[in-house]
């Protein structure tokens, strides 16, 4: 599955595999060094994106409505939407950089 | 003045350490004790936080051929190794609406738990500080980082003092991006973090366990106890073991 790594501003890596099927995000994967609180928000998130239109808006909703109320530490839900849109081979604003 | 209870551990498989945070945290509302752990590690162990990837950080072959376990905390942030003489690790157990940190959020109550282990490296003659989110540096170079959990209106809080630091052996044992960048990412280390031993010279644990429990005396305005597990925590630790962090699925589980 495709990757990326994302250095955020501060330190923190974030690190997402996702594919892309007919535009729509599938299998999407988030990790990295950051803190979420509560931490199961996290699966909340990456199955919350599965079948998204791979484009920033759509998946930057997604995210956040996902988050809710949740403490995202050390990096921001755009962070996550750059990262994953990234692994999907379509660089949000080209910040993050993708690994094989 | 509230008691603490204080836990003056030995050194522990990664497994056996993460499941006795996590019991002292579960039980909290029946003990009715705020703990203060402090613990080591034997053998060697690399742990990662709740959202890394093993595959991507951890190189577990390498692990395995020196025997270091290999452990995800129930905590975020970063991969930690911990090693069996240069380690060593804290543990605090304390309810959310403890006047201690009542109303104070994840980022808030970091600086207040943290004060106690600031106050004990100060007292060994460094000049420590708290560098936010949750590290303490000494002459801006990071000596300690921790990494908290709340469940069940119970904070879990857990961190590492480096006593010593070997960054060729970490970048060993932990995976780097790009082996080209191996030798940069050992430099860089070596200029961000130090440890008690660079700092100050050889300390014997034991005087660094005691400063760092008089430290926390002070910091948590509290009587810290000398204690062991109750029954029903040590009762709990060997299945919180078995079924989360000796398991390989939790392990591997992203």
């Amino acid at each position: 599955m495709p990757m990326a790594l994302l250095k955020v501003t501060g330190g923190k890596m974030l690190r997402a595999w996702a594919e892309i099927a007919d535009g729509r995000l599938t299998r999407v994967r988030v990790t990295g060094d950051f803190f979420l609180h509560p931490e199961e928000t996290i699966e909340a998130v990456e199955s919350s994106l599965e079948g998204v239109n791979a484009r920033m808006e759509d998946v930057l909703r997604v995210i956040l409505a996902s988050l809710g109320d949740a403490d995202l530490i050390g990096a921001s839900a755009r962070d996550v939407a750059e990262v994953v849109l990234a692994a999907a081979g379509l660089p949000g604003s080209g910040t993050a950089r993708v690994a094989a | 003045m509230t008691g603490w209870r204080l836990i003056l551990d030995g050194k522990r498989p990664a497994a056996e350490n993460m499941a006795m945070d996590e019991t002292v945290m579960r039980l909290r509302p029946s003990t009715g004790l705020n703990t203060l752990r402090l613990y080591g590690w034997n053998p060697s162990a690399i742990s990662i936080g709740y959202f890394q990837s093993l595959e991507a950080e951890v190189d577990t072959g390498e692990c395995r051929a020196r025997g270091v376990d290999v452990v995800r905390r129930i905590t975020g942030g970063g991969a930690v190794y911990h090693d069996t003489v240069g380690d060593l690790t804290y543990s605090i157990v304390v309810p959310v609406d403890d006047p201690l940190v009542n109303g104070l959020d994840v980022l808030g109550s970091y600086g207040v738990l943290l004060d106690g282990l600031v106050n004990g490296l100060s007292a060994l003659g460094m000049e420590a500080g708290f560098r936010p989110v949750n590290d303490i540096v000494v002459s801006g170079r990071k000596i300690s980082g921790s990494a908290q959990t709340r469940r069940g209106g119970v904070i879990l809080q857990h961190g590492t003092v480096i006593l010593d630091v070997d960054p060729d052996l970490m970048f060993t044992l932990l995976r780097v991006p790009d082996e080209k960048v191996r030798d940069k990412m050992v430099a860089s280390v070596k200029d961000r973090v130090t440890s008690v031993r660079h700092q100050v010279g050889h300390v014997r644990r034991d005087e660094v366990v005691a400063a760092l429990v008089e430290g926390f005396g002070g910091s948590l305005g509290a009587e810290l106890e000398p204690a062991g597990l109750t029954r029903e925590e040590a009762a709990l630790v060997p299945r919180v073991q078995r079924e989360r962090f000796a398991d390989p699925e939790w392990t591997g589980r992203r």
